[in-house]
């Protein structure tokens, strides 16, 4: 015991002093229809930094809105129908992001879903569509409609894009970046889920995420994480129950239904728009085929499939605490 | 960790326990958790753990991992925490706990241990010694629930005061209930009602957001155990 106090001082000593010169900047917004929170180490007054950031967030909230009827993304869809139309570097580099993506995952990841949103209903009154209506959707969507030529886009009639699939990630990433030329070491930007963990915390650790459990309250693993970037796509936050099946808003881009073979999918990646994207597009694939994509991209994957059985797919140095059991 | 005697172990457990200065835990009202910290964590020690919850209805919340894993057990009614090292010895032929309590020793085949102690003995035989530390209710920090509108906070609340309150929103309103250690909304102006369907919350980063609503509730605690959640 009295060997033990010493030390145990000690080690209070050395870390308080160390902490002491860093100090926690935090502010959350409400931007990309989801909240958006940066935590941040500085020895400076970060505030200026954080409007400069939020400023940033704001700016690719309102250019890619979904909503908003007059954003730039909706109006450039509307014009691309009618003519090729020339597309911005952010947004060129967004498309060609997304349409990567899709090809790594057989086209699972779709961003010309939005019509099919729409007759389900879930940014308004979700409802079960009939066969008939979903059919007639998915005329307008897929890969194939959507025509680039080097820096120009056309889109066939009744075409549009979605970019909310790939925003949230991508303000995030612009968001570190930001933070990083500012000299951060130390940042947590998390955008509803959609987290990059900027470097470790001024305790030497790493920053610890834990991943929701999809059934459950509480988590189901927990991940360490140092410069790298995670998202999670789930069936449990925006759904509706009919006849005692459930209906979530990821879409399968070939049935236009729900993706039935997954709770929840994790994904660590180099990027948020990289985690944002592969994890929506994995929980279309499910878990056989994502082991592959993961394989092949060396990513760390955790699936929990429509049975609640979890598979961690680690290929990449991350690995995934499991936390609770698979099983309601 | 490299070869240690009880003795050693011992001292190693409660200079770590001094360093956090029993704000381990934290947070959980009227519940009694167990943390473990092990070098094995996924071994049999866990394994015991997890066995040891069942039987003695404990509720797993938490675990991890460095050197060493951190698992938690929280057990609703129970105004008590306990830090529980283990460590794997190479010499000892039988399990050995050490309670310690308010900086005494207490004696583990008596009270509340008591179950704790012959399971451990009959399952881990000869392979691990567990010290508990246990922390008193007047020891821990209250569990407290943070209101969020606009980014700005608005309220703080007990979450041991059980309460239901309405709050008016920059887009309508919403009905908030705090219940036994725990915080859920019950009713929203909003649309897809996606805050009454996340249920209760009562551990620290766990979130309800409306966005509708401007709103978010968190929980916060001295134990982080996360920085973020992805969901």
């Amino acid at each position: 015991m009295k060997k033990a106090l010493p030390a145990a001082l000690l080690l209070f000593l050395l870390t308080g002093c160390r902490n002491e010169e860093l100090k926690l900047y935090r502010r959350t917004g409400f931007y990309l229809g989801t909240y958006v929170t940066v935590s941040l180490y500085s020895q400076k007054n970060a505030e200026p930094l954080l409007e400069k950031v939020f400023a940033e967030i704001k700016r690719i909230s309102d250019k890619y809105s979904a909503e908003d009827p007059s954003s730039y993304i909706n109006r450039l869809c509307q014009r691309a129908q009618k003519s090729y139309v020339e597309l911005d570097e952010e947004s060129l580099f967004l498309l060609k992001s997304s349409s990567k993506i899709s090809s790594l995952t057989c086209g699972a990841f779709d961003l010309t879903l939005g019509p099919l949103k729409k007759l389900w209903g879930f940014n308004s009154k979700p409802r079960l569509p009939s066969q008939e209506e979903i059919k007639e959707v998915l005329e307008k969507t897929g890969w194939k409609k959507v025509h680039l030529k080097g820096r120009s886009l056309k889109l066939d009639s009744g075409c549009f894009f979605d970019l909310s699939g790939i925003a949230k990630g991508y303000a995030v990433d612009r968001a570190v970046e930001i933070l990083r030329s500012a000299g951060i070491k130390s940042a947590l930007v998390d955008a509803g889920g959609d987290i990059y963990a900027l470097g470790k915390k001024p305790d030497g650790s790493k920053w610890r995420i834990g991943v929701k459990h999809p059934r459950k309250e509480g988590l189901i693993a927990v991940v360490e994480l140092e410069n790298s970037a995670i998202a999670t796509s789930g069936d449990y936050e925006n759904f509706f129950i009919k006849d005692g099946k459930r209906y979530h808003h990821i879409f399968n881009p070939s049935t236009g239904y729900p993706a039935s073979l997954c709770q929840s999918v994790t994904v660590v990646a180099p990027t948020t728009l990289e985690a944002d994207a592969l994890s929506t597009a994995l929980f279309v694939m499910g878990p056989q085929k994502s082991r592959e994509v993961a394989r092949n991209l060396g990513l760390s994957v955790l699936i929990v499939d429509s049975r609640g059985q979890v598979h961690p797919f680690e290929f990449s140095g991350v690995r995934f605490k499991i936390i609770g059991g698979g099983k309601k | 960790m490299a070869k240690m005697t009880r003795r050693e172990f011992l001292l190693f457990s409660l200079s770590v326990l001094g360093a956090s200065a029993f704000k381990f835990s934290g947070r959980e009202n009227n519940r009694m958790s167990i943390h473990a910290i092990t070098s094995d964590p996924e071994g049999t020690y866990s394994m015991i753990i997890t066995r040891l919850s069942q039987e003695m209805d404990l509720h797993t919340v938490f675990a991890d991992a460095e050197t060493a894993a951190l698992l938690t057990y929280t057990r609703p009614g129970r105004g008590l925490r306990a830090v529980v090292f283990a460590r794997k010895l190479e010499k000892e032929e039988d399990t050995n706990i050490t309670v310690v309590k308010d900086g005494h020793i207490l004696d583990p085949r008596k009270g509340l241990f008591r179950q704790v102690y012959s399971k451990l003995r009959k399952e881990g035989k000869g392979t691990y010694l567990i010290s508990i530390a246990v922390e008193d209710e007047k020891l821990s920090e209250k569990a407290k629930a943070v209101v969020e509108m606009d980014g700005r906070r608005i309220k703080e609340l007990d979450l041991a005061e059980n309460r239901v309150l309405e709050l008016k929103t920059p887009a309508g309103r919403m009905k908030i209930e705090v219940k036994e250690g725990k915080i859920r909304v019950i009713e929203s102006s909003c649309r897809n009602k996606i805050c009454v369907r996340t249920g209760f919350i009562s551990r620290p980063h766990e979130k309800i957001v409306c966005i509708p609503n401007r709103v978010i509730i968190s929980v916060e605690g001295t134990l982080p155990a996360v920085d973020a959640v992805t969901s």
